[in-house]
């Protein structure tokens, strides 16, 4: 059984007069997960109002996010909003903690047998196929497919049937200890913008977008090439395992399986039922289920020059366990 | 001649054995009819859904008699309406004919005879005719009229020629039973009498017409009693259900949704169980006339909706769901594009002759739709919008003013009591075709002194393309949000210029608690012109005027909008199309932003019906039927493209006008 995590957070405010939403990756992630993963998903958030998303959206287990034991995921799934302050630094750091592969702007999962089969969005139509082994860190991006529509009714059915007990909302230990940060956050803490390769140099302190000094990794010389090994590893220059993993991290990554989430036992007659509604599946969004209205067509990938997308792949990457 | 002797034997030449056959036959087709329609009414009664208050009963069994006896819904279609008319009044005739002879003939009241034997003979001939008469009138439309509405199903023509061998096998044999002596009172049996003289002339012989008459009689019962066993089905059921579903039809305006009745069942028709059991009773008052798909602005673009086979499928899952625990997914039974084409402009409701709520069940699939997550991405896109931005157009709301920008119309401080409020609305403040309504409209307030008040970045989507999409409960968070600004305010009368606030506001925020008076433009402008407080606007060409389906076949204002273009127009003309029968402009029920392709668009359509007017001006009251009807003239041919106008528009303008003129 594959155990999957998802990892959302409501955006901030665009503007003084909005409402904080959960962004399409977010979104894009549960649905994701629901399709791909089914009941394995279980959903990790900072914020209530994206816990009730999740659970109205049919995740049965939802949690705060201090509950997350990344020792015990084999793949996470993280929107824009869970990644929250920390911007990309965030699953950078899962995925260090946990020795997992990393891969940002994810747009489908596949499970196979042994692995995952990974589409990443390259712009412009272009995809890449990764095949990922191991665990996984995957940072879904806003061009994901939009999953079934969340109604005002399931979110607030969701919220009366207690989504979030009491118990929960209390910050609890951290379940993945963090790492000391390779690179200062700076302003990259909001930052999660741009191609997925830029991103992830960025997060390595390389690339073209990391001239401010904030970028550049301070250390000894053992601790730089500790560094540059991991990033040579992580695109396929250098074999797996040269680099070493942070100290400690996989021990303090063990941890007990997080409980089930049970409803109050005190919950009035109509809170069961409204929660017995939410329990039953979704139908499935077939071809015919939705309507095929012309924005549709204008979805994504656009293709440029009559040129089809291109789509690469599969490259295997991943951490074999 | 002894009056006692004008009368006839009843049942004579009639076997016993196929007598008794008969009434066995009767009576077990009956039986089987009742049972049939005592096991679709317990179908009916396992809805979930808490069934809508009805009517008091007195008002409901007036409404009956009314129905049957002037038939009133009926008669928009002149053809239609005559033909089931003599159908009724023939059907109904006969009925009361057979059971005259049935009391004769099995109870001790003996009255069939003499003057009354005549008269009734009469009576009954004429019903009969009657009956005839209409059956024909309705199988020439079907097989030589060329109406797409009528449904094309060879059951319905079966049952048609059912009814007219009842009738035709009637005369025959009461021919060949008058043929036999040819008595002179049975010229009061006209037809009768008439048929058995040619028999007579033909010098038929008596053996003969005996075989004749016993064999006519027996096809005549066997028919007959093939028509009580199918009267549940098919659609002879409207003839118990029709009048039962008009008497209990919603006495709200037209443009008024329900709102669900239940807290703990989640919004829309999942399962055929979803409906409550007035809507399955009127899915079974269908008469299959088709007259909302002959109205339907979407079916005439080409769009996939046909509104009769929404409610016949409905009918259908409850015949397949009986008794079964499962009803099975609902809105997977139909196209969804088709349910998505819906522009909620209640012309299938305003036609329909039994009252069904058509638009009605298309919302509650849609909201069963928005439940299970199944829509168009362009729905939850609007949706989000509104959840989060509080418009539909996904505007920062705190560019909500913009459009006043220079005219400084003063907004309510918080807690301020307002005694009349204007309400922008979203298209009033973002849409560039609604602003320039918005600005017209404060500066004729501001022209005429008006004291009023906006409520500016405070003001919300009303939630009405949301709820009309099926979001529910969006419409419930709006409302609930903008109730309680209003009611911070004592808000005692919003105006508001877009017919889909003014319907919302109106009639479904009262359920929410709101207690303030709503007026459109259209109305506050007609006053204002009755008061003598707009003078000297004369001079506009020659104008048509476009009916809002919200204002005018929603909630019956068709008259305001025209005395304000009267009061400047003495040109004014009108579309084929229009008061409550009004063609929609396409943007309604969440239209502007949900468009499913067709062969046509909606709004082309009824743009080439305004200039085919040849008026030069296509006034409107709605912000969203004036983008829709410029869309269209996008479509028309240089040159024939009537200027569209707001009603507020024209008014500012002939304001202007009389200003300028007077200094």
């Amino acid at each position: 059984m594959t155990r999957v995590a998802v990892i959302i957070g409501s955006a901030a405010r665009e503007a003084a007069s909005e409402a904080p939403a959960l962004p399409m990756s977010d979104r894009g992630a549960l649905a994701l997960a629901l399709a791909r993963f089914g009941g394995d998903a279980r959903a990790y958030a900072s914020d209530p109002d994206a816990r009730c998303f999740a659970r109205a959206a049919g995740v049965e287990i939802v949690e705060e996010i201090s509950r997350l034991e990344m020792g015990s995921v084999d793949v996470a799934l993280i929107g824009r909003g869970g990644c929250g302050a920390c911007g990309d630094a965030l699953p950078a750091r899962l995925a260090e903690a946990s020795g997992a592969a990393l891969v940002y702007d994810v747009i489908d999962v596949q499970r196979e047998s042994d692995r995952l089969v990974v589409m990443r969005d390259l712009g412009r139509g272009a995809r890449d196929l990764l095949g990922v082994r191991g665990r996984a860190v995957l940072v879904v991006a806003d061009s994901v497919a939009r999953g079934p529509y969340v109604s005002r009714y399931r979110i607030n059915a969701a919220r009366i049937a207690r989504c979030e007990s009491p118990a929960r909302e209390e910050p609890g230990q951290l379940g993945w200890e963090p790492v000391t940060p390779r690179v200062r956050l700076g302003d990259c803490a909001s930052r999660v913008a741009g191609r997925a390769v830029e991103r992830m140099n960025a997060l390595f302190g390389v690339g073209e977008t990391s001239g401010s000094s904030a970028r550049l990794v301070r250390g000894s010389a053992e601790e730089c090439a500790r560094h540059l090994l991991r990033y040579l590893s992580h695109h396929g220059f250098v074999e797996r395992g040269l680099g070493s993993e942070p100290q400690g991290a996989s021990e303090r990554n063990s941890a007990a399986q997080p409980a089930e989430r049970q409803l109050d036992s005190q919950q009035s007659a109509a809170e069961r039922a409204i929660a017995a509604q939410l329990a039953e599946p979704r139908p499935e969004r077939s071809a015919t289920g939705a309507a095929s209205t012309p924005l549709r067509v204008r979805r994504r990938p656009h293709p440029l020059d009559h040129r089809p997308p291109e789509t690469r792949g599969p490259f295997e990457i991943g951490v074999d366990i | 001649m002894n009056e006692s002797a004008i009368t006839r034997e009843i049942l004579g030449n009639i076997p016993a054995w196929l007598v008794g056959a008969f009434y066995a036959a009767a009576l077990a087709a009956c039986g089987w009819a009742a049972l049939a329609l005592m096991r679709r009414s317990s179908a009916r009664h396992r809805a979930r859904r808490p069934v809508q208050p009805a009517p008091p009963l007195g008002e409901r069994l007036i409404s009956i008699v009314r129905y049957l006896v002037f038939q009133e819904p009926l008669r928009r279609d002149r053809f239609a309406g005559i033909a089931h008319l003599l159908i009724v009044y023939g059907f109904f005739t006969l009925l009361v004919g057979t059971s005259i002879v049935f009391l004769e003939h099995q109870t001790p009241l003996h009255f069939f005879y003499g003057q009354f034997y005549r008269v009734a003979s009469l009576v009954i001939d004429l019903g009969g005719l009657a009956f005839i008469a209409g059956l024909l009138m309705f199988l020439w439309r079907r097989h030589f009229g060329r109406e797409e509405r009528i449904l094309q199903a060879w059951w319905v023509a079966a049952l048609a020629w059912m009814l007219l061998a009842i009738a035709v096998s009637g005369f025959a044999l009461e021919a060949a039973r008058i043929a036999l002596e040819l008595p002179a009172f049975e010229r009061w049996s006209a037809v009768g009498y008439a048929l058995a003289s040619v028999l007579h002339a033909a010098d038929v012989s008596a053996e003969t017409l005996q075989v004749w008459h016993r064999a006519l009689w027996g096809g005549h019962a066997l028919v007959c009693v093939l028509f009580f066993a199918l009267v549940p089905w098919l659609f002879f059921g409207h003839m118990i259900h029709g009048a039962a579903s008009w008497a209990r039809r919603s006495r709200r305006p037209i443009g008024a949704l329900r709102t669900p009745a239940s807290t703990t069942l989640a919004p829309g028709a999942a399962t055929v169980r979803g409906l409550d059991w007035n809507d399955l009773l009127q899915a079974d008052a269908c008469t299959t006339c088709g007259r909302c798909n002959a109205v339907c602005p979407a079916a005439a673009a080409g769009k996939p909706l046909r509104p009769r086979e929404i409610v016949l499928g409905i009918r259908e899952a409850l015949t397949a769901a009986g008794s079964a625990a499962d009803a099975g997914d609902l809105p997977g039974r139909f196209d969804s594009d088709a349910l998505w084409s819906c522009t909620t402009c209640g012309a299938c409701n305003e036609a329909c002759p039994v009252g069904i709520d058509v638009y009605g069940k298309i919302v509650e699939l849609r909201r069963a739709s928005v439940e299970a997550g199944s829509i168009p991405d362009s729905a939850a896109d609007f949706f989000e919008a509104t959840a989060n931005a509080f418009n539909p157009f996904g505007q920062h709301n705190d560019q909500r003013l913009a459009w006043a920008q220079g005219l400084n119309p003063p907004v309510a401080e918080p807690g301020e009591p307002v005694e009349l409020l204007y309400w922008v609305g979203c298209a009033g403040s973002f849409d560039p075709d609604g602003q320039s309504v918005s600005r017209s409209m404060i500066a004729i307030l501001d022209r005429l002194g008006i004291r009023y008040r906006i409520l500016g970045c405070r003001e919300r989507c009303t939630g009405d393309p949301a709820r009309r999409a099926g979001e529910e409960g969006l419409f419930q968070q709006c409302a609930r949000e903008n109730i309680a600004t209003l009611a911070g305010h004592s808000v005692k009368t919003v105006l508001t210029h877009c017919p889909h606030c003014f319907n919302t506001l109106k009639n479904e925020y009262p359920e929410f608690g709101a207690s303030f008076a709503v007026e459109h433009h259209s109305q506050f402008l007609a006053r204002l012109v009755a008061e003598g407080r707009l003078v000297g606007m004369e001079g506009l060409g020659s104008v048509t005027y476009h009916d809002p389906c919200y204002l005018g076949r929603g909630n019956g204002e068709t008259a305001a909008p025209r005395a304000v273009i009267d009061a400047m127009s003495d040109a004014r003309v009108e579309m084929p199309r229009h008061g409550r029968e009004s063609f929609c402009c396409g943007a309604g029920g969440g239209g502007l932003w949900l468009d499913v392709p067709g062969a046509d668009r909606i709004e082309n359509i009824r743009s080439r019906e305004a200039a085919d007017t040849g008026a030069k001006t296509v006034v409107t009251g709605c912000p969203f039927c004036k983008t829709m009807l410029e869309a269209g003239n996008q479509a028309l041919s240089d040159g024939k493209a009537p200027v569209v106008k707001d009603l507020a528009e024209l008014v500012a303008e002939r304001m202007r006008r009389s200003d300028a003129a007077s200094q």
